[in-house]
């Protein structure tokens, strides 16, 4: 850290609520981030360490000026923010670069990163040599001289991409940098490149906010680390001071109240599930997985270690190179989830509304999508046997609707959610996988469904479970997978779920030692 | 039975159903000619054509992603062309008045016309084919073979058309059974086959979802592509069958017939509701769709209205009964 460190940015008790895609807050009362008070000082890298939805995004939307607070002030180089305006941050010297990549797939390497710095030559043209040049600079400076700039970045592999949006911040001569999750994408070597340019930029006096999960990084790059919990900015420590980090894990966590679940021991049965060294190609790390009859088995994990994936790949929404899927002793074929429901697997996912429900259709069909067929004759299905069932199913889960005919996007997710596990139990399904159970679910439904969950494993269903919910995976699991860049890094039962542990594998403290 | 009455308003179909009724309305008010008998069993019979090629579509519509077939029209010409060419004998193909000495063998008609539906079929799995491997959007992939159905009818008659068919065919288009033409009840019969699969099988269960979310119904273990080209292959054999109506009525088969017709047909679903967004039509208002159609020409006729009035007047029609459905849909969701 420099000898007289100056405050470049300051957030003073910095609150906000609920808030829609403009930074329209919605719900004052639900806090995402709540009387926050954060610093960044010249010349240092600043981590921001916390679980999925604990506040970080909003923090650094809110130094960008994308979205402003409800309450509290923000100063940059001690001038206070008073509109919410993005270009008063790019003038001070504020750039990011996101997780969701801010270019332009159909223009090229130097067009995206000399954006906003477009130059023009003396007769008023673009002048492309100019734009190549600087293009050119920025990208060797990060060791990434390889990159062709006259390609679209379309055409680039995703690590390449991450490395133009690097560059491109960099092109803006920031004072401030934010990184959001710049190495998740990265090859290891990639990162040692980024990293010696994190160095050089602190030397010259810029100052970085460097969010990851990736605990080792924090040790690599950091100089002081910030932990926030719900919307709550937990401590401040200096990274050379912090020394254990299961002191940090334990901020991230808290102690939270579990009284949501209420698992018991369930009688396990035979295999239902297995899976043995799928690839999804031949260079990918092999996975084995196993859920018996009447277990509850967690997927655990960071946004990004390929849980979603796998779990496609189980089901045969997407195909593999290698390894084998079997159910009940039977091999299934590679990308077929016609096949996969036949053997009995139900998949809840995770995007409700693009992969759970048909939101023009009644309830009632929703119901009804896969059992049509063992309710047919001939191909002919009444609408009073598909009543019978929806009804059965609509009254047996509670689903509040105010007809079987009400068309299901109507519903509260909730009780879509509830309708789609209807479809599944009305097929029999004896293995059923929730991606997400309870995302975007009120917290009375959600009991309702981890109360359905154990009811239906106590009767011999194998439910395999994808949770970025921590309380959630260790309130429920009997045993927890825990994934890390797209490999199962721990497997846990019994006594050893816990928050910390799961989060020490999932954020690789198991290499920092 | 007020239930009834009001449960009739709130159907979907309600729209349409008034459009006729207004159009009907100011009609007979202008015209003694309109409310007649003849005149209105005339309108029903000008609508079964682009009606039963409408059946077709709003299948096509209902998908969604897109989904439309341009080579209706087309198909419609290859197949009429396919079966006169089957009842007329080689030595006669270029003898436009061949088919007047065509005797009625029943088994060479049978062909012809199993012929025809298996060219309206095959036409269709091509476009099923194109889209669902070739992965190339319905529009383009009808349009191509809007093209090629089209210079293929008229490779193969040599652009030559060809008059008077078998008098048995000719019954099919020009008979009525008591005072219902034969084109009508063909429509009605296949509209309401089609409506009861839509409403009550599978295979409608399975359109439905597909065209409300495609994500969904793959996630659900259907087989989309299967659908996709069972749909378009169904478009193309209602083609076909429209091709036989129309030659039948028409007493003639000719290369270029049908030319221009799946843009009605596509009209005719959309006012009956049916919404390119997919997911969300029916064969009812399809029907209802293309008897509004046929009665506007036929008011434009009665009326003494110039020819050249009657594509803008059908036009501006289209847009008023489609922005009065969606008014009426944003009112009864309360969105």
């Amino acid at each position: 850290m420099p000898d007289s460190p100056t405050e470049i940015i300051r957030l003073v008790n910095v609150s906000k609520g609920l808030y829609d895609l403009n930074g329209q807050t919605l719900n004052r009362h639900n806090l995402v981030l709540s009387q926050v008070n954060f610093s960044l000082e010249q010349g240092e890298v600043h981590v921001l360490l916390g679980e999925n939805g604990a506040g970080k995004s909003s923090l650094v939307k809110m130094i960008c000026g994308a979205i402003r607070p409800d309450s509290g002030q923000i100063f940059i180089n001690g001038k206070e923010m008073t509109a919410n305006d993005p270009q008063q941050a790019l003038a001070s010297g504020v750039a990011t670069v996101s997780q969701e990549f801010s270019l332009c797939p159909n223009l090229t390497v130097a067009e995206n990163i000399s954006l906003g710095r477009t130059k023009y030559n003396f007769a008023g043209f673009l002048d492309f040599p100019a734009m190549r040049a600087l293009a050119t600079h920025q990208l060797n400076r990060l060791g990434a001289g390889q990159i062709d700039v006259n390609r679209k970045v379309k055409h680039l592999p995703v690590a390449e991409q991450q490395l133009v949006e690097i560059a491109k911040a960099l092109a803006a001569n920031p004072q401030v940098l934010i990184l959001d999750e710049p190495t998740s994408t990265l090859t290891d070597n990639q990162v040692e490149i980024l990293f010696r340019v994190i160095h050089a930029l602190k030397d010259s006096g810029v100052s970085m906010i460097y969010i990851t999960h990736k605990l080792k990084e924090i040790f690599e790059v950091g100089d002081r680390v910030t932990v926030l919990r719900d919307g709550r900015s937990m401590r401040t420590v200096a990274v050379a001071e912090s020394g254990n980090i299961d002191d940090l894990i334990q901020l991230m966590i808290g102690s939270k109240l579990d009284n949501l679940f209420n698992k018991g021991k369930h009688q396990v049965g035979e295999t239902a599930l297995e899976v043995l060294d799928l690839k999804s190609d031949p260079a990918s790390p092999a996975l084995n997985l196993t859920v018996k009859q009447g277990e509850i088995v967690g997927v655990a994990g960071i946004v990004g270690a390929g849980r979603t994936e796998f779990i496609r790949r189980i089901f045969g929404i997407d195909s593999y190179h290698s390894g084998s899927v079997t159910v009940f002793g039977k091999s299934l074929p590679k990308g077929n989830p016609q096949a996969a429901i036949q053997a009995g697997i139900g998949f809840i996912p995770e995007d409700r509304k693009r992969q759970g429900i048909v939101p023009c259709l009644a309830v009632r069909e929703n119901i009804c999508h896969v059992t049509m067929r063992q309710l047919s004759r001939l191909g002919w299905v009444s609408i009073a046997s598909r009543s019978r069932l929806a009804r059965t199913y609509v009254e047996r889960l509670k689903v509040m609707a105010s007809s079987l005919r009400q068309e299901i996007r109507y519903l509260s997710g909730g009780n879509q959610q509830k309708a789609i596990l209807g479809k599944w139990l009305s097929a029999n399904a004896r293995i059923l996988i929730f991606d997400e159970p309870t995302r975007g679910i009120d917290v009375i439904t959600k009991s309702a469904i981890y109360r359905l969950m154990v009811e239906l494993a106590d009767r011999g269903v194998a439910i395999l479970m994808i949770s970025s919910e921590l309380q959630e995976v260790v309130g429920m699991s009997d045993r927890v997978y825990v994934m890390r860049s797209n490999r199962i890094a721990k497997i846990l039962a019994g006594e050893e779920i816990n928050g910390e542990t799961i989060l020490r594998y999932a954020m690789g403290g198991d290499e920092v030692a | 039975m007020i239930n009834r009455f009001t449960s009739v308003l709130k159907a979907k179909e309600a729209g349409i159903i008034a459009w006729i009724l207004l159009v009907g309305l100011v009609s007979s008010i202008l015209s003694p000619n309109f409310l007649t008998p003849n005149n209105l069993v005339n309108i029903l019979a000008q609508s079964a054509v682009v009606g039963i090629m409408a059946i077709g579509m709003t299948m096509v519509i209902i998908t969604g992603g897109g989904g439309i077939d341009l080579s209706a029209g087309s198909i419609l010409g290859i197949s009429s062309v396919v079966m006169a060419m089957t009842i007329i004998p080689p030595e006669l193909f270029r003898d436009t008045a061949a088919m007047l000495v065509l005797p009625n063998d029943f088994w060479i008609i049978l062909k012809a016309l199993i012929f025809c539906l298996g060219t309206g079929a095959v036409c269709g799995f091509l476009n099923g084919c194109m889209i669902t491997w070739a992965k190339l959007p319905p529009f383009i992939a009808t349009l191509s073979l809007m093209a090629a159905a089209r210079g293929t009818a008229a490779y193969i008659s040599a652009g030559i058309p060809t008059y008077g068919m078998p008098t048995s065919l000719v019954y099919v288009g020009q008979g009525s059974i008591s005072f219902i033409p034969i084109p009508v009840l063909v429509m009605l019969a296949l509209g309401l086959i089609v409506h009861l699969a839509l409403t009550r099988s599978v295979f409608g269960i399975t359109l439905f979802a597909v065209g409300g979310n495609r994500e969904t119904a793959r996630f659900s273990g259907m087989n989309v592509n299967r659908l996709l080209i069972s749909v378009y292959v169904l478009s193309g054999v209602f083609a076909a069958i429209a091709g036989v109506i129309l030659s039948a009525r028409g007493n003639q088969v000719h290369p270029d017939a049908g030319t221009g017709y799946e843009l009605s047909a596509i009209g005719a679903s959309v006012i009956g509701g049916t919404s390119m967004m997919g997911g969300a039509g029916g064969i009812p208002g399809a029907i209802l769709g293309a008897i509004f159609m046929a009665e506007v020409q036929n008011v434009i006729n009665i009326l003494n209205i110039p020819v050249a009035y009657m594509k803008p007047v059908l036009g501006g029609l289209i847009v008023m009964a489609v922005l009065l459905d969606q008014w009426h849909k944003k009112r009864d969701t309360g969105e």
